[in-house]
């Protein structure tokens, strides 16, 4: 049992998890554009299991190391010898002369912004002071965030609601699970200029319902989502849908590419194939629209009559011109006129639980990061040795200190400072 | 002034910094084989002036289009180049000029990074709808500094592994063993270059994350971009790990930080250039 405790909160466990992710991630892009393959990859049980060993991984090591840490922070160890303090790789022996000295090392570590804990022990008193204590829990914060993310992330897998809609101004979109409507008041688009009209950004204005009742009205963009009870509406993207009036009659619902009409009447089918806001024919003699500008509204269309193609096999109507079709019985005929073009909206409703988790997750793996490699810990131990006549009126240190990371640097900052102390005694 | 000088303004201060950047490099060079202290202060010069100089075309480009120049792949990778070179310098000033043959090896990069940005296409253009964000400028002005850190930890690395060579290899002398910085300290550049670009890189992903929340709709999609960062972000949590089992760590870490801007190149430049996805307007 202790062997397997051991082994799942080793570092090499941990260091074999990221790189088999690091390998199946890799695996996963190459299905770059196969958007089912992709969930196949990173929703599939292998890597499930992965992400689940490494949070086994994180939450072992975390708890192991724990108390340790917490020690290391608010429970330092004070006490120190003269031996213990002369083994040390950072040590030096100095005389102050001073009737306090330890008053003087109390301020002279104060000073540097260290925290400074006395202790009376036989060998004299010890001054302790230390640093940046709180970097020991840089890598503890770092590793309980990622367990956070990760467990925001399952969350969010689990009871995520996803869902695309397109509707024109006027339509109202029903969540039923969740209880309420969304209405589409208005959709319109903005332009850059007057030339080109290369669409600036697209806008989308929403209210809600519930149970007949307005709640809110919002405006909402690329960027700018609604958000309401947990579920959120992106604006994703827009097109063309074209009105029709069949004999002076308005269909309910304007037609999308694609989209086909029924008009029982004649038994007759009519399908709109394309939409062109701003007509024109390319240097092919293909139709294309220049922009998103309704300067020049056409519609490519065709019709069917008792399912068989009727006409021409493409038709090309002007906006608001009436066509006048024949209809085959030879003595009526149908005036047929796709009024005006009108823009659809593209929402993206998604609904995905956890998400603040994940987001505490994330601002405390920075916290973390920072506290590991930014907020170094080091202390010091001066030891002032209890009084003797032969000292002729100075007082014995031994001065010793340590760091557990960049310990270059600490050797270094060491040496400044017992150099500083030899200074001030120089002065007194 | 017209926006067409301006244009022409920013051209001339790219083209002039590209020079810059490669008589930097090229002293450099020479201040390595001929260990002449005023080549190599020359050199320090000339990165400099061409970071500045950089910067000039940067923000003319900034003052043209109104917004963050970080926009499409020419605007990154001449920001990249820039945040390698920015890097560099502030590398050799932390350490008081002492260590200039690191020049030679990464100023190398920041050349070919903007050589590869000016054969892109330079138009200004607008704002698509889904870049008009203010975490455009934070997201991908982290990735810069990032990016650049870990430019100069492979740089580095690369200068560790071959003075490592010539040292276990027993040699006394030679062009490698006198001229570059010793282990310890390329070692220790090592790591704090990727310990700051480890940090920026992770808020990079984060910040990433929180716009694509609010502009796609999902914190994170496994799109060829978001995925090969987190791998890069994989490669270099590993590294820092190895750094702590004691051993192997100078060249581990070598090792590792070389393989880790393999990874953070191909985020930049192999996703785009062979895996689709939505982030593929840049």
């Amino acid at each position: 049992m202790k062997k397997a405790w051991r082994f799942l909160s080793s570092m090499q466990l941990g260091i074999f998890l990221l790189l088999l992710l690091a390998g199946v991630s890799i695996i996963g892009t190459v299905y770059s554009d196969n958007q089912q393959a992709i969930q196949d990859v990173y929703a599939s049980p292998w890597y499930i299991v992965i992400m689940l060993f490494l949070a086994v991984n994180l939450i072992v090591c975390s708890i192991n190391r724990f108390s340790s840490i917490k020690n290391k922070v608010f429970c330092p160890k004070v006490s120190a010898g003269e031996k213990w303090l002369k083994n040390q790789e950072n040590n030096s022996a100095l005389k102050l002369s001073s009737d306090d000295p330890v008053t003087l090392l109390q301020s002279f570590f104060r000073k540097r912004g260290m925290r400074v804990i006395t202790d009376e022990t036989e060998e004299g008193t010890v001054v302790y002071a230390d640093k940046g204590r709180f970097g020991h829990f840089g890598s503890l914060i770092t590793h309980i965030s990622i367990i956070i993310i990760l467990i925001g992330a399952a969350w969010g897998s689990i009871g995520k609601y996803e869902d695309f809609r397109l509707a024109f101004p006027g339509d109202v979109i029903q969540l039923e699970e969740q209880g309420f409507s969304v209405r589409i008041d208005d959709f319109w688009l903005e332009y850059l200029d007057d030339q080109n009209y290369q669409v600036d950004q697209y806008y989308c204005d929403l209210t809600i319902l519930e149970q007949g009742q307005e709640i809110s009205t919002d405006t909402i963009h690329v960027n700018k989502p609604l958000r309401y009870r947990g579920v959120n509406f992106y604006q994703a993207n827009f097109g063309w849908g074209t009105a029709l009036e069949l004999n002076g009659d308005m269909i309910e619902q304007p037609l999308r590419a694609g989209n086909i009409y029924y008009y029982k009447p004649a038994d007759m089918h009519v399908k709109v194939i394309e939409i062109y806001p701003d007509f024109t024919m390319n240097y092919q003699g293909m139709p294309i629209s220049r922009s998103h500008f309704p300067a020049n509204p056409y519609v490519l269309y065709q019709l069917y009559v008792s399912e068989e193609i009727y006409g021409d096999n493409y038709n090309l109507a002007k906006a608001g011109d009436v066509v006048e079709i024949p209809l085959p019985d030879g003595e009526e005929v149908l005036s047929l006129n796709f009024t005006e073009p009108v823009l659809w909206t593209g929402l993206q409703i998604m609904s995905t639980p956890g998400t603040f988790v994940v987001l505490a997750g994330a601002i405390l793996i920075l916290i973390g990061l920072f506290l590991s490699f930014y907020i170094t810990p080091r202390r010091y131990w001066a030891l002032v040795m209890p009084n003797n006549d032969e000292n002729d009126g100075q007082a014995q240190i031994i001065i010793a200190g340590n760091a557990y990371r960049n310990r270059a640097a600490f050797r270094r900052e060491f040496k400044r400072l017992a150099g500083s102390l030899d200074q001030i005694s120089k002065e007194s | 002034m017209t926006e067409e000088a301006i244009v022409m303004l920013e051209n001339i201060l790219i083209y002039s910094t590209l020079v810059l950047y490669l008589a930097a490099t090229v002293s450099y060079f020479i201040y390595v084989s001929l260990q002449k202290e005023s080549v190599g202060k020359a050199a320090s010069v000339f990165a400099m002036l061409g970071l500045i100089i950089h910067t000039g075309a940067i923000l003319s480009r900034v003052f043209i289009s109104g917004r963050a120049p970080f926009i499409n792949q020419f605007e990154f990778s001449n920001s990249f180049a820039w945040g390698v070179v920015l890097a560099y310098v502030a590398v050799e000033r932390l350490y008081k000029h002492r260590f200039r043959a690191i020049g030679t090896f990464v100023m190398p990069v920041g050349f070919i990074i903007l050589g590869y940005a000016l054969i892109l296409d330079r138009t200004v253009r607008p704002l698509m709808p889904a870049l008009q964000s203010a975490w455009l400028p934070v997201h991908v002005f982290s990735a810069v500094l990032g990016y650049g850190a870990f430019a100069v930890a492979a740089a580095v690395s690369v200068m560790w592994i071959l003075k490592n060579k010539a040292v276990s290899a027993g040699q006394k002398r030679g062009f490698v063993l006198e001229r570059l910085p010793d282990l310890n300290t390329l070692d220790e550049i090592n790591y704090k270059s990727v310990a700051f670009g480890f940090l920026f890189l992770t808020f990079c992903i984060i910040t990433g994350s929180i716009w694509a929340e609010s502009a796609w709709g999902r914190y994170w999609g496994w799109d060829p971009k978001e995925t090969w960062s987190l791998i890069t972000w994989f490669v270099y949590a590993v590294y820092l790990h190895t750094r702590i089992t004691s051993g192997w760590e100078g060249r581990r870490s070598a090792w590792f930080a070389i393989v880790g801007f393999i990874c953070v190149l191909f985020t930049f430049l192999g996703v785009n250039i062979l895996l689709p996805g939505l982030h593929s307007y840049f």
